[in-house]
C-alpha cells in the first residue's frame, strides 16, 4: 500500500516528522516499509513559466522559437536583454501568454527518472537558434500519456514557482507491505493510514466530517422513477448502493486530480473514473461508474434495473479490458434484468462502461464477500486495485459516506449536473455493527508484559477513534469505529494497545519456571548417532526432495498407484510423495559420477509415504516410515580394480551399523522372495533378484540391501558397481542404544584358524551358524568364543567351497591349554561333519 | 571373430574358454595367454609389429565389449550368497571396507538443526518432529484460518488427490505451525494437572508451491516454537527469542519488532536482529540495512488455544517460526538455496 506523506499531512493537524523518522515509526508500529519513492527529487527542477513570444522557425514545419519568462529564478542561464530564456518548442498548442511547465538544462526529464539511463537535458541548437531546456507535456512529466501538447496551466499561478511545490509533488511515497493489512481495509486508504500515523506518533486523529458517523437508520429507498436496485445475493453482498447523476460531461480531469492519481501510480482516464479512483485511494472503497443510458438499453421493458446476483453457469461477460469470460455459477455479477454488466468486485463490463458520449452515470458503492471475490480473482486470473481492497472486508457503513462524497466531487467538476438521492438495495444488518469489547487493564498488561495505566490505554485507542463506552478503575469497554472490521475480542484490543504503544518498548523478561528437563524426541538422538557413524566412515549425508516425478517411480519399476499424488504443483517434477528414499538416491548418482567423483557413499535419513502404510490413528493422518537409505557407488573405470560384488560393500556398512545400533543379534539376510509386505515388495522391484537381500530383525522385515537390476541401472545411467540399502528406523530400540560391552578376561586367549570344505550350494550363514552352535555345544560356558570368517574359496570346476574361520577362545577362570582346545576341536569338527558334511581341510 | 595371425587366433579361442570359466570376468586381462601375446609382440620382426599390435588391440576390445555386456545383463551377473560377508575368492586385503573418514560429511542443514535444538534444549524446550503429509484441519482449521480464508486457496500450498476423512485434500504443510494444535493437545494434561508449561520446538520440512531460483526453494526447513503457561507475556516471547539468537550467534545483538498478521497469533510480529555479521555497519547479508528479519512470531490466538482445549482465560502462550535454510545460508555465505537438496558432492563435502 502506498502512503503519500503530503496527503497524510493534509489530513492531520500536527507537523509530521522527517521522512526517515516517519518510516522508522511506520516500520516498527504499522508494517514493513518496502520502499520510498522520492517524488520531490523527480520533479525538483520543473518550473512554472510564462511563454512571452512564439515565432515559427523558418525552414521547420512545426518548430517554434519561444522566449519564456522564469521570473528570473534560474541562475547561470543565458538570457536575452529582457531577461527571457530562449527555448525551441514543437508543441502545437504553444502560444504567447500561456503558463506552462519548463525543464531547464541539466535537469532530468521526469518520465525517464527511473530508467537505467535517465535523460538529462542540455542546451541545443535548432536551425541556428539556441534552445535551453524544454517546455514539457504531461507525458514528459510522467503525469499521463498525453503528448499532444505542452501543459497549459490555467489559473492563478506564480511565474518562476516550483511546479512540484505548487501541485504537492514535493512528496514522498512510502510503500508498506500489504500482508500486515490482511484484515485492515481502512489501511488501504489515505484516511486510514493518516489515522494510524497520527496515533503511532501520539496524536489524536479526527476523520473528515463526511466520513465519520455510523448510519444506523438507513432510510434509502431502493428505487425512483429512473432506476431500481435489487440485491438478490444478500448473503454475499452486504452492501449495494448507487447514485444516479445526470447531465455530466466526460472529459479530461483537471491537472490537480491527475497528479493526485499519478502519485499512487494510477493512470488518469477521465474525470469520472479518476474521481472514483481518487476516492478509493482516500478511503479504500472501490467504486464503479456505469453509463446510465447503456444500462437502459441493456434493461428490459420494465425500467432500468441494477441487480446484484449470483452468476449462472456458462454466462458470458466481456470485461472493461476487452477480455471475454465464461462464468461458472455462483460468483457475483452486477446485472440488469436482462444481462450482466459487471463482474462484482473485480471488473466492470464493457457493455456498460462510460465513454466520451456518456451523459448520465450510475455510481455504485458496494461491499462483497471477501472470500468469494478472492476466489473470483483467482479463478479468472483477474487482479485489480479493487480486488486488493475488496478482499480485505470493508464495512458497509462506509458506503453512504464515500458515495455522497464522490457525488459531491463529480458535481464539482460538472457544475451543470443533477444528482438523485442514493438508492440502497440492502437493509443494514445490525449484526454488522461492531460489538462492545470489555477488557480489564490488568489483562492488557498481563499479556503484553507492560505496565500501562488506564489513561494511557484509553488514549492509545481514542487516538484511532475507538469509543470508550464504560470505564472503571479496573476495566474499560470499547466499541471500535465502523471502519474497523477486525475488532471483536479482547485480544484484538491487546494487539492495538501493544502496537500503538510500540512492542519494542516492552521489556524483555526471561521466562521463569521450575526446572523441568526437556524431552527430546528419540528420533533426533538416533539421527545424530547415524549421521556421525556414517560420516565417520566416509559417507556423505544428502537431503532429497519428498516429491518425485513419475519418471523416477517408473524408472525404478515401482507402481504409481500407492503413491500420494500432488494435484497442484507448478513444477512437473513434483508429482508424487516418494515411497522409498532409494529412488531419489538413484537419481543423484549419475550427476556426481559425471563430475568426476569415482567412489563415494551417500546416505539420507528421511520419510516415505504410501497408501500401503494406511492411516496413523494417533496422528489422524496418513502414516509414514522413518528410514535410512545408503548407497555405495564406484565408477566403471575404477570398479575394474575392485574384486567381488558391490553388494558386500553396502552390506559391510550395514553390518557395522547394526553393531552400532545394537541390532546384530536379531538380524537375518534372506532372499527377497521372502518379503511379506506390499510396500517393501514394491520397493524391491528396483533390486536385482539374485544379488539382493531382504533384511529381517527378529523375524520382522525391516529393509532391503542389494544391487539394482539391469533396467534400473540403465534408466538412471548407473555404474555397474553400485549397491545400497534402505531400512526402517522404527526397529531401533531407544532403550538399548549403546555399544555392547564384553567383560575383559585376565587370561590370554587362544586363536585357531579352521578351514572347512562344504558343498557349494550351502549358504555361508548355514555354515557359520552351525559352526557356532557346534562350538558352543562342546565348550564350557566360562569360555567365550569369537568367530570371524576370513576366507571363502571355490576352486575352478570343484563342487566344494572352502571357508576359513578364525576362532578365538577366551576363558575367564583359567589359562587355556592347547589340550583343551584340541579336545573341543575334535568334538565340534565331528559334530559339524554330521550336520552339514563339512570336512576340515 | 577371426584374426589373420594364427597365434592371435589361437590365443583368442583359448581366452574365450578361459573367460567363460572365470568368476571374476575382468581377470581375463590378467591372463597368461594375453601376456604371452604381448611378449610375442616384443620379439617379432619390426615390419610385422603394426599389424600384430592392431590385432591384439582388436582382441582386447572384444573382451572389453563382452565384459561390458555382461555387466549390463542380470543373468550374467549371476547369483551371490547374500548371507556371506564377502565374495568368493577374494584375498583378505581386498575384503569390503568402509571408506576413509576424510571423505565423509554431514548435511549442513541437519548440523545446524542440531545446534538449534541444543540451545532450545538448554532453554527447557522439548523437541518433536513435524509431519510431511498433514490434513486440512491441522494446516488451517486448528490455526484459526476460517473456512474460505484466502490463504487456504493460495496456490502455494501443495495438496494431494487423496483426501482426509472429511473429503478434503491432504496437505504438504507450508509451515511447521501445522504442529501447534498437536503440541497443545498433547501438553494439555501436564499443563492443567501438573502445572507443567508446554515448551516445545518442532523442526521439519515445509513446502511452498513456488518456482525455484537461487532464493526460493519449494522444500525447506523450519523450526516452530510453542510455549504456554499462566501469565506468559509478549515480553517473555521477545526475551526468549533474544536469548536464542544471542546464544546462536554468541554475541550481543539489538532487536526490532514489526507488526505482522498471522491468523494463529495475536498480536503477531516479524522479529529482526541487528546484523551479526557486520554489527550494523551494513553488509551484503543484511542488504546494507544493518538489520535482518529472522522470524515470525506472536501470542497464540485464543481461538487456537480453545480448539486445543486450553482455556485462554487462564493460559496464554507464544509461538514462533524460524527458517533454518536461511540461517545456514547467512552463516556460511551460501549463494544458492538449491544446493541443499542437490546431493552435489562438491557442495556436501565442504561440510565435514
Amino acid at each position: 500500500m502506498k502512503l503519500s506523506v503530503k496527503e497524510i499531512q493534509s489530513l492531520v493537524d500536527f507537523k509530521l516528522p522527517s521522512i526517515s523518522e516517519l518510516t522508522k515509526f511506520i516500520g516498527s508500529q504499522l508494517g514493513q516499509v518496502e520502499g520510498i519513492i522520492d517524488l520531490a527529487a523527480k520533479f525538483k527542477d520543473v518550473l512554472i513559466v510564462k511563454v512571452i513570444s512564439v515565432n515559427q522557425i523558418d525552414g521547420s514545419d512545426h518548430l517554434n522559437a519561444c522566449l519564456i519568462d522564469d521570473g528570473g529564478v534560474l541562475e547561470s542561464i543565458e538570457r536575452n536583454k529582457d531577461g527571457y530564456i530562449s527555448v525551441v518548442c514543437g508543441a502545437p498548442n504553444v502560444r504567447s501568454g500561456m503558463l506552462t511547465t519548463y525543464l531547464p538544462p541539466e535537469s532530468i526529464v521526469p518520465v525517464t527518472f527511473n530508467q537505467p539511463q535517465p535523460f538529462k537535458l542540455t542546451a541545443k541548437t535548432f536551425f541556428d537558434i539556441k534552445s535551453f531546456g524544454m517546455l514539457a507535456s504531461e507525458k514528459e512529466l510522467d503525469l499521463s500519456d498525453n503528448h499532444e501538447g505542452i501543459i497549459d496551466l490555467v489559473g492563478d499561478y506564480q511565474i518562476g514557482q516550483s511546479f512540484a511545490k505548487t501541485f504537492d509533488l514535493d512528496d514522498q511515497i512510502v510503500e508498506i507491505e500489504n500482508k500486515m493489512f490482511t484484515h485492515r481495509p481502512d489501511c488501504f486508504g489515505q484516511i486510514g493510514l493518516a489515522r494510524e500515523v497520527s496515533a503511532i506518533l501520539g496524536h489524536q486523529f479526527t476523520s473528515p466530517d463526511w466520513y465519520k458517523d455510523v448510519i444506523k437508520d438507513d432510510k434509502s429507498s431502493n428505487q425512483n422513477d429512473s432506476l431500481e436496485v435489487i440485491n438478490q445475493a444478500q448473503d454475499v453482498v452486504p452492501g449495494f448502493k448507487v447514485s444516479l447523476i445526470q447531465n455530466i460531461e466526460v472529459a479530461e480531469s483537471p491537472l490537480w486530480l491527475k497528479i493526485k492519481l499519478t502519485k499512487f501510480g494510477i493512470r488518469p482516464i477521465n474525470n469520472i473514473v479518476d474521481i472514483t479512483n481518487y476516492m478509493m485511494m482516500l478511503t479504500g472503497q472501490p467504486l464503479h461508474a456505469y453509463d446510465y443510458d447503456k444500462l437502459r438499453e441493456l434493461s428490459g421493458d420494465h425500467g432500468v434495473k441494477l441487480i446484484a446476483r449470483r452468476s449462472v453457469d456458462k454466462e458470458k461477460l466481456t470485461l472493461l479490458s476487452g477480455k471475454e469470460i465464461e462464468l461458472e455459477k455462483d460468483f457475483i455479477v452486477i446485472s440488469t434484468d436482462k444481462q450482466a454488466v459487471g463482474l462484482a468486485g473485480v471488473m466492470g463490463g464493457f457493455n456498460s462502461m462510460i465513454d466520451e458520449n456518456t451523459k448520465s452515470i450510475v455510481l455504485e458503492a458496494a461491499v462483497f464477500d471477501m472470500y468469494l471475490i478472492k476466489k473470483t480473482s483467482m479463478t479468472y486470473g483477474l487482479f485489480s486495485d479493487a480486488v486488493t481492497r475488496f478482499t480485505k472486508g470493508q464495512s458497509p457503513f462506509q458506503l453512504d459516506h464515500v458515495l455522497s462524497q464522490t457525488v459531491r466531487l463529480v458535481q464539482q467538476l460538472n457544475s451543470n449536473s443533477a444528482k438523485m438521492p442514493i438508492l440502497s438495495a440492502n437493509i443494514i444488518n445490525e449484526k454488522l455493527i461492531n460489538p462492545i469489547v470489555q477488557v480489564p487493564y490488568s489483562y492488557i498488561n498481563q499479556i503484553l508484559g507492560s505496565n500501562l495505566n488506564s489513561e494511557q490505554i484509553i488514549k492509545f485507542l481514542s487516538n484511532v477513534e475507538f469509543e470508550a463506552l464504560d470505564q472503571s478503575n479496573t476495566e474499560v469497554s470499547f466499541r471500535a469505529p465502523y471502519w474497523r472490521t477486525d475488532i471483536s475480542i479482547k485480544q484484538d484490543i491487546v494487539e492495538e494497545v501493544g502496537r500503538l504503544y510500540g512492542f519494542d518498548q516492552i521489556e524483555k523478561i526471561n521466562l521463569v519456571r521450575e526446572q523441568i528437563p526437556s524431552q527430546a524426541d528419540f528420533n533426533f538422538i538416533l539421527n545424530e548417532q547415524i549421521r556421525s557413524f556414517l560420516s565417520a566412515r566416509g559417507a556423505n549425508e544428502v537431503l532429497n526432495y519428498s516429491f518425485i516425478p513419475a519418471r523416477v517411480i517408473t524408472n525404478s519399476m515401482s507402481e504409481l498407484d500407492h503413491h500420494y499424488q500432488i494435484k497442484n504443483a507448478l513444477s512437473p517434477d513434483l508429482q508424487y510423495y516418494r515411497s522409498s528414499l532409494m529412488v531419489s538416491m538413484l537419481d543423484k548418482i549419475h550427476p556426481n559420477i559425471k563430475l568426476g567423483y569415482d567412489r563415494f557413499a551417500l546416505f539420507e535419513i528421511g520419510r516415505v509415504h504410501s497408501t500401503y502404510l494406511g492411516k496413523n490413528d494417533k496422528l489422524g493422518v496418513p502414516d509414514y516410515q522413518r528410514r535410512l537409505s545408503f548407497i555405495y557407488a564406484v565408477d566403471d573405470k575404477l570398479s575394474k580394480k575392485i574384486k567381488g560384488a558391490s553388494f558386500y560393500f553396502a552390506k559391510e556398512y550395514l553390518t557395522q551399523l547394526f553393531d552400532q545400533l545394537n541390532l546384530s543379534s536379531g538380524i537375518e539376510f534372506l532372499t527377497i522372495d521372502k518379503i511379506d509386505n506390499k510396500l517393501w515388495a514394491d520397493n524391491a522391484k528396483s533390486y536385482s533378484a539374485q544379488r539382493s537381500s531382504a533384511i529381517f530383525y527378529n523375524k520382522k522385515l525391516i529393509g532391503l540391501v542389494g544391487e539394482f537390476n539391469k533396467s534400473v541401472r540403465q534408466s538412471f545411467k548407473l555404474p555397474n558397481f553400485l549397491a545400497g540399502f534402505e531400512i526402517d528406523l522404527s526397529v531401533v530400540d531407544p532403550m538399548n542404544l549403546r555399544p555392547k560391552y564384553q567383560e575383559l578376561s585376565k587370561y590370554p586367549s587362544i586363536i585357531r584358524d579352521y578351514c572347512f570344505a562344504v558343498s557349494q550350494s550351502l549358504a555361508f550363514n548355514d555354515v557359520f551358524s552351525n559352526l557356532r552352535d557346534s562350538i558352543i555345544k562342546f565348550t564350557e560356558p566360562s569360555i567365550k568364543i569369537n568367530i570371524d570368517p576370513i576366507d571363502i574359496y571355490l576352486k575352478e570346476n570343484e563342487k566344494l567351497k572352502q571357508i576359513t574361520f578364525r576362532v578365538k577362545f577366551t576363558d575367564f577362570n583359567q589359562t587355556l591349554s592347547d589340550e583343551i582346545i584340541n579336545n573341543i576341536t575334535d568334538q565340534f569338527v565331528e559334530d559339524l561333519n554330521k550336520k552339514i558334511e563339512a570336512k576340515i581341510v | 571373430m577371426n584374426f589373420s595371425n594364427t597365434k592371435i587366433d589361437q590365443a583368442y579361442k583359448s581366452l574365450n574358454e578361459e573367460f567363460n570359466n572365470l568368476s571374476q570376468k575382468n581377470d581375463i586381462f590378467k591372463s597368461i595367454t594375453l601376456k604371452k601375446l604381448y611378449d610375442e609382440l616384443k620379439v617379432i620382426p619390426k615390419a610385422d609389429k603394426p599389424e600384430f599390435g592392431r590385432e591384439i588391440n582388436l582382441l582386447k576390445k572384444d573382451f572389453e565389449k563382452k565384459l561390458a555386456e555382461l555387466m549390463n545383463s542380470d543373468d550374467d551377473l549371476g547369483p551371490i550368497d547374500v548371507s556371506a560377508p564377502f565374495d568368493l575368492n577374494i584375498d583378505s586385503n581386498q575384503h569390503p571396507k568402509v571408506l576413509t573418514a576424510d571423505l565423509g560429511s554431514k548435511h549442513p542443514l541437519m548440523s545446524e538443526l542440531k545446534i538449534i535444538l541444543d540451545i532450545f534444549g538448554r532453554l527447557g524446550f522439548g523437541a518433536r518432529e513435524s509431519l510431511e503429509l498433514d490434513d486440512d484441519y491441522h494446516m488451517f482449521g486448528s490455526l484459526n484460518f476460517p473456512e474460505g480464508h484466502p490463504a487456504r486457496d493460495d496456490t502455494d500450498t501443495f495438496m494431494t488427490f487423496q483426501t482426509d476423512d472429511f473429503n478434503k485434500p491432504l496437505i504438504a504443510p507450508a509451515h511447521t505451525s501445522s504442529m501447534q494444535n498437536r503440541v497443545l493437545v498433547d501438553g494439555l494434561k501436564d499443563l492443567t494437572e501438573l502445572n507443567k508449561p508446554i515448551a516445545m520446538v518442532i523442526p521439519g520440512r515445509v513446502f511452498r508451491n513456488e518456482d525455484l531460483d537461487a532464493r526460493h526453494e519449494h522444500t525447506f526447513y523450519q523450526i516452530e516454537g510453542v510455549y504456554v503457561d499462566r501469565n506468559v507475556t509478549v515480553g517473555n516471547l521477545l526475551a526468549t527469542l533474544k536469548t536464542f539468537l544471542q546464544t546462536y550467534y554468541q554475541k550481543e545483538l539489538d532487536f526490532k519488532t514489526q507488526p505482522f498478521y498471522f491468523p494463529f497469533t495475536e498480536p503477531s510480529f516479524e522479529f529482526s536482529m541487528s546484523c551479526p555479521f557486520c554489527d550494523k555497519k551494513g553488509c551484503n547479508i543484511c542488504s546494507m540495512s544493518g538489520y535482518i528479519e529472522v522470524l515470525g512470531c506472536g501470542m497464540i490466538n485464543p481461538n487456537v488455544l480453545t480448539m486445543a482445549g486450553i482455556d485462554p482465560e487462564i493460559y496464554t502462550g507464544f509461538a514462533f517460526g524460524v527458517g533454518i535454510d536461511r540461517l545456514v545460508m547467512m552463516k556460511n555465505n551460501i549463494e544458492d538455496v538449491r544446493h541443499f537438496e542437490s546431493a552435489k558432492l562438491s557442495f556436501l563435502r565442504q561440510f565435514k
